[in-house]
C-alpha cells in the first residue's frame, strides 16, 4: 500500500529560510517510507537530546552504527555538554570521526543532504544541523565499456557515481590544473552535475557560457541526456550530434587535454565534452595506441564509411532509376537480370530494404542480448534469404543496404550514426525524385547545414572550414608525435 | 527570414540547370533490354538498322531487333514502336558494325549521329561487315550462348584492340585526311564442329574516303598497314628460305621513321620511311637449326624482302587512291611544322607525285632454338 504524501495534492511549499527543525523534516519527507529518525542522548547527563535522520537504503548502516551513532552515544558519554552550541563545537571539532561533515543552516540544504545519502544530526534549538556524507557503498562497480571497446585502452569506464568518475578522471589527469565545478540540476531531482576542464587548456568563454547555460536550465528532472543536451546545444533542431559522449574516462581526459569541456552527471556512465567538430566524433582512443600509419588508414576508411553510409543507397536508386548509362554494362545486365521477377520498383525496394534493417537494428537493440543476436541472425539470414528465393527483394537491394547499414556501424559514435540514418533517407528521397540531382541538392542542404553549425563557437566543420592549407590532411592523418630519444 | 529566402532561391536554382526531362527519363530497370551493338544497312528509301539486346546476364540469347526509317532516328524510332516488351535502351552501345553496302553509300549519317546523339560514344568501335548485311552478322553469328556482341567485345580485349578503329578516331582522321582505315570483319563459320554457327573474324581494313568505302586491305597486307600507323599487333609471317623451306616467325613489334625529303626549292620532294620490325623465329619445315650467322642473315633477308612488298602494295594503294590513310601527313607536320605549312596541298593529293623511298629493316631472333 503506498502513502501518499499530501503535497501530491497541492503545490511544493516554499521552504527557504526555514529553520532545521524534525518536525520540519518530517513534514517534508511524509509518506516517504525510507525516512527514518532516532533520538540520541547526548552526554553525560544525558539531558541533550539530538534527533538523527536519514533516508534508508542511500546511506550504508555500518557507516551510520559505528561512525555516527557509536560516537555519540558511546565515546562523548563523558562530555558534561549540556550546551548544544558546545556539543556541535565538540563534534565539529572531532568528536565524530566521520571524514567528511558540513553544517547546514537551511532546510533545502539538510533536505538535498537527505537524499544524497547523508545522514543528518540536528541541533533543533540552534535550527541547523551537521550533515554526515555516508553514502552507501552498494553501487556498480567499474567495468569495461561496453560500446567503445578498445583492445590496447584502459579497460575501465564511467559508473552510475558521480564521484566515482570524478576520481576516474582526476586518476589520469593528476593536477590542479584539472578544476571540478559541481551544479544541481533539476528542481525535484536535484541531480548533480559536475563541470571539468583543464584550466590553462580550456577557453574560459566557453566555460562561463556553459555554466551559465546550466544554471539557466529550468527542469523539472534530470534523469536523461536528452534534455540536457537539448538545452545547452547551439542548435537542438539538428540531427547532427553536437556534444560528444563516452563511456571511457581515458578518451574523456583525452578530449580534456585538447582543450574541451567534459560534464558528469550523477546517475549516468557516460560523459559529456564539448565544444565538437564534425571530425571528433571520427576519432577513435585506440588509434593514439595504434602505429601512425594504422590509425591513418582506419580515419580514411572512417571517413570513407560515412560516405558509403549516407551515399551508397541514394547513389544506387539514382543510378538505376535515371542514369543506368553510369552502370558497367555486364554489371547492369546482373542487375536487370536479378530485378526481372521483383514486383517493386527499385525506390520501394530500396525504402522497404532501409525499413526492414532499421527494424532489425531496433529490435536488435530492445531485445537481451541472446534473443537480439537470435533475432539479427533470423532477420539478416532467413528472412533476408527467404526474401530473395520469393523474389521480394533483388539481392542487389540487400547488399546495398546490407553495405551502407555497416558502413554506419563502423563510425565510432552511435549518434552520428543515428544522424547519417536520417541523411541517407533524405538523400534517397532526393535520388527517387531527381535521381543524381536531388542527391547532389539534398547533399548541398547537408552541408550548408553543416556548414552553419556551431558548437560553442566553434566551426562544426573544422579544421575543414578554416580554409587553411593541409587541413584535410589534418583532418585524416595522425602524424607521429616525433619527441626527443633519450 | 533571410535563410528561407536563400532556401526558396536554392530550391528555384534547379529550373536554370536545363534538366527538366529527367524527369521523363526515369526508368524502372526491369523494363530494359539493353542494346548492346547496332547494326547499319542500306534499306529501299532509307536505311535498315539492327540492333542486339538482352535483358539480363544469364543464358538468354539477345535478341535481334529491326527497323527501317528514313534516317538513323527514324529507324530507332520505328523500331521503338514495334518493341512490345521492354523499352529499348541505347545507353549501353558498345559496338556498330555497318554492312559493306552501306559503308560504300557513306558513314556520314552514322557519323553525324555520333556527334550528336547521347547514346552513341566517340569511343565507340565501328566495324566493317564485308560480303554480308550487319543484320546477317548480328542475327546469325553466335551459337545460342554467345552472341555477336560477345564476339566484339572479346575482340575490343584481344590482341586487336590497338588497331580498332573508334567513331571518334575515324571522325577525326576524315576531318585531318578525308580518309581514314575501319577495321573489317568476316562473317565465317566458327572453330567449334557445328558447322551452322558463324563467327566474325576480322578480315583486315577497309578504307574510307570521304566517308564511304573505296577500297579494302586484305588479311595479307593488314599488318603492313598496322605497321606504317605504328600500330603492329604481334602476328606471324610465313617464309620461304634459300632451301625453299617454310619458315613461320612472329612479328612482335615494329614502328616505322619517317623523314621529308625536301627539294632544292624547298618543296617536298619525296619521303622516307625506315620500318623496323622486330621478329622472332616460330617453326622452320623439319628440325632445322638457324643458329649460325649465315642462315640467319639469309633468313632475316627474306623477311624484309617480303615486309617490303608488303608495305609497298599497301603505300602503292595510298598512292593511287590519293588518299593518306595511313596518316603520314599529320607526322611529317609533327617532324616540320613551317615547312608542312607552306605546302599547297594535302598530302594525300601530293603522294602520286612524291617519291618514296622504303627502307625496311628487320632483327630477326631464334631464343626460342633450344641449341
Amino acid at each position: 500500500m503506498f502513502f501518499l504524501p499530501p503535497g501530491i495534492l497541492g503545490s511544493m511549499s516554499d521552504v527557504t529560510g526555514k529553520p532545521i527543525l524534525l518536525s520540519a523534516l518530517r513534514e517534508r519527507f511524509s509518506g516517504c517510507a525510507d525516512f527514518t529518525e532516532r533520538r540520541i542522548r547526548y552526554g553525560l547527563d544525558r539531558r541533550l537530546s539530538l534527533p538523527v535522520c536519514w533516508l534508508d537504503g542511500t546511506v550504508s548502516g555500518t557507516v551510520v552504527g559505528l561512525e555516527i551513532l557509536r560516537p555519540l552515544t558511546e565515546l562523548l558519554r563523558a562530555d558534561g555538554a549540556e550546551d548544544p552550541a558546545r556539543a556541535l563545537a565538540r563534534i565539529l571539532s572531532g568528536g565524530i570521526y566521520r571524514c567528511s561533515v558540513q553544517r547546514r543552516d537551511s532546510l533545502p540544504e539538510a533536505e538535498d543532504d537527505l537524499c544524497r545519502g547523508c545522514c543528518l544530526v540536528l541541533f533543533e534549538e540552534l535550527g541547523c544541523a551537521l550533515s554526515f556524507e555516508s553514502r552507501s557503498a552498494q553501487r556498480r562497480a567499474v567495468s569495461e565499456p561496453s560500446l567503445e571497446k578498445s583492445l590496447k585502452g584502459g579497460k575501465d569506464s564511467f559508473t552510475e557515481t558521480l564521484r566515482v568518475n570524478t576520481a576516474l578522471v582526476r586518476q589520469r589527469l593528476a593536477t590542479p590544473d584539472l578544476k571540478l565545478a559541481e551544479s544541481c540540476v533539476g528542481r525535484r531531482s536535484r541531480t548533480q552535475v559536475a563541470l571539468l576542464y583543464l584550466e590553462s587548456l580550456a577557453s574560459p568563454e566557453t566555460v562561463r557560457e556553459l555554466a551559465r547555460r546550466l544554471d539557466a536550465l529550468d527542469l523539472d528532472a534530470l534523469l536523461a541526456l536528452g534534455p540536457l543536451e537539448e538545452a545547452i546545444v547551439d542548435a537542438p533542431l539538428s540531427p547532427f550530434p553536437q556534444l560528444l559522449h563516452t563511456e571511457r574516462p581515458d578518451r574523456f581526459a583525452m578530449q580534456l587535454m585538447r582543450g574541451r569541456i567534459g560534464l558528469l552527471v550523477d546517475g549516468l556512465p557516460v560523459g559529456l565534452l564539448l565544444p565538437v567538430t564534425l571530425s571528433a566524433f571520427m576519432q577513435v582512443t585506440g588509434d593514439s595506441n595504434m602505429h601512425f600509419t594504422v590509425a591513418t588508414a582506419l580515419t580514411v576508411l572512417r571517413w570513407l564509411a560515412l560516405a558509403v553510409g549516407a551515399l551508397l543507397p541514394a547513389v544506387f536508386t539514382a543510378v538505376a532509376l535515371y542514369h543506368q548509362e553510369m552502370i558497367p554494362t555486364r554489371l547492369l545486365l546482373s542487375v536487370i537480370e536479378a530485378e526481372q521477377d521483383v514486383p517493386f520498383s527499385t525506390s520501394m525496394e530500396v525504402l522497404g530494404m532501409l525499413a526492414a534493417f532499421s527494424l532489425l537494428q531496433e529490435a536488435g537493440l530492445r531485445m537481451p542480448n541472446p534473443i537480439g543476436d537470435t533475432v539479427s541472425i533470423i532477420g539478416a539470414l532467413i528472412v533476408g534469404q527467404a526474401a530473395v528465393e520469393a523474389k521480394v527483394v533483388s539481392p542487389i537491394a540487400i547488399i546495398v543496404v546490407a553495405v551502407s547499414g555497416i558502413a554506419c556501424y563502423t563510425l565510432p559514435s552511435q549518434d552520428l550514426g543515428f544522424a547519417i540514418r536520417l541523411t541517407r533517407l533524405a538523400l534517397l528521397l532526393g535520388a527517387v525524385f531527381a535521381g543524381l540531382y536531388g542527391v547532389g541538392f539534398v547533399s548541398c542542404l547537408i552541408l550548408l547545414h553543416l556548414a552553419d553549425l556551431d558548437s560553442f563557437g566553434t566551426d562544426y566543420t573544422a579544421p575543414l572550414s578554416s580554409g587553411r592549407p593541409g587541413a584535410l590532411a589534418r583532418l585524416l592523418l595522425r602524424l607521429p608525435k616525433g619527441g626527443k630519444k633519450p | 527570414m533571410r535563410k528561407i529566402c536563400l532556401l526558396l532561391l536554392l530550391c528555384l536554382a534547379p529550373m536554370l540547370t536545363g534538366c527538366g526531362s529527367l524527369y521523363n527519363e526515369r526508368r524502372e530497370l526491369e523494363t530494359l533490354r539493353l542494346a548492346e551493338t547496332l547494326g547499319l544497312d542500306p534499306a529501299p528509301g532509307g536505311v535498315l538498322l539492327s540492333l542486339a539486346a538482352s535483358s539480363g546476364a544469364g543464358d538468354e540469347t539477345p535478341c535481334c531487333f529491326s527497323g527501317v526509317g528514313a534516317s538513323l532516328s527514324e529507324a530507332l524510332e520505328a523500331l521503338r514502336r514495334r518493341s512490345l516488351e521492354a523499352e529499348l535502351f541505347c545507353g549501353h552501345l558498345q559496338h556498330v558494325l555497318v554492312g559493306e553496302a552501306f559503308a560504300r553509300q557513306g558513314l556520314d549519317a552514322l557519323l553525324a549521329a555520333v556527334c550528336r546523339s547521347s547514346d552513341l560514344r566517340l569511343d565507340m568501335p565501328i566495324y566493317l561487315v564485308l560480303d554480308a548485311a550487319a543484320l546477317d552478322a548480328l542475327s546469325s553469328s553466335g551459337d545460342g550462348k554467345t552472341s555477336a556482341s560477345d564476339t566484339l567485345t572479346s575482340l575490343g580485349r584481344g590482341r586487336e584492340a590497338s588497331t580498332l578503329s573508334s567513331a571518334g578516331a575515324i571522325l577525326r582522321d576524315l576531318d585531318r585526311q578525308g580518309c581514314a582505315l575501319i577495321r573489317s570483319l568476316r562473317l565465317q563459320p566458327s572453330a567449334e564442329t557445328d558447322p551452322s554457327v558463324y563467327t566474325l573474324v576480322p578480315e583486315g581494313f577497309g578504307i574510307l574516303v570521304d566517308g564511304k568505302l573505296r577500297e579494302l586491305i586484305g588479311p595479307e597486307d593488314a599488318f603492313a598497314a598496322e605497321l606504317l600507323a605504328d600500330t603492329l599487333t604481334p602476328c606471324p609471317l610465313v617464309l620461304r628460305d634459300v632451301q625453299g623451306r617454310t619458315v613461320t616467325v612472329e612479328l612482335q613489334s615494329g614502328g616505322t621513321k619517317l623523314r621529308p625529303l625536301w627539294g632544292e626549292d624547298g618543296s617536298l620532294a619525296g619521303l622516307e620511311l625506315r620500318v623496323r620490325v622486330e621478329a622472332v623465329v616460330l617453326e622452320i619445315d623439319g628440325f632445322t637449326q638457324v643458329a649460325d650467322e649465315g642462315s640467319l642473315n639469309a633468313l632475316t633477308a627474306r623477311l624484309e624482302a617480303e615486309l617490303s612488298r608488303r608495305i609497298g602494295r599497301v603505300l602503292r594503294l595510298s598512292r593511287d587512291l590519293e588518299a593518306d590513310f595511313l596518316g603520314l601527313g599529320p607526322r611529317l607536320e609533327q617532324l616540320s611544322p613551317g615547312r608542312c605549312r607552306g605546302l599547297d596541298r594535302e598530302l594525300g593529293t601530293l603522294l602520286p607525285e612524291l617519291t618514296l623511298r622504303l627502307v625496311v629493316q628487320g632483327e630477326l631472333r631464334h631464343s626460342n632454338d633450344i641449341n
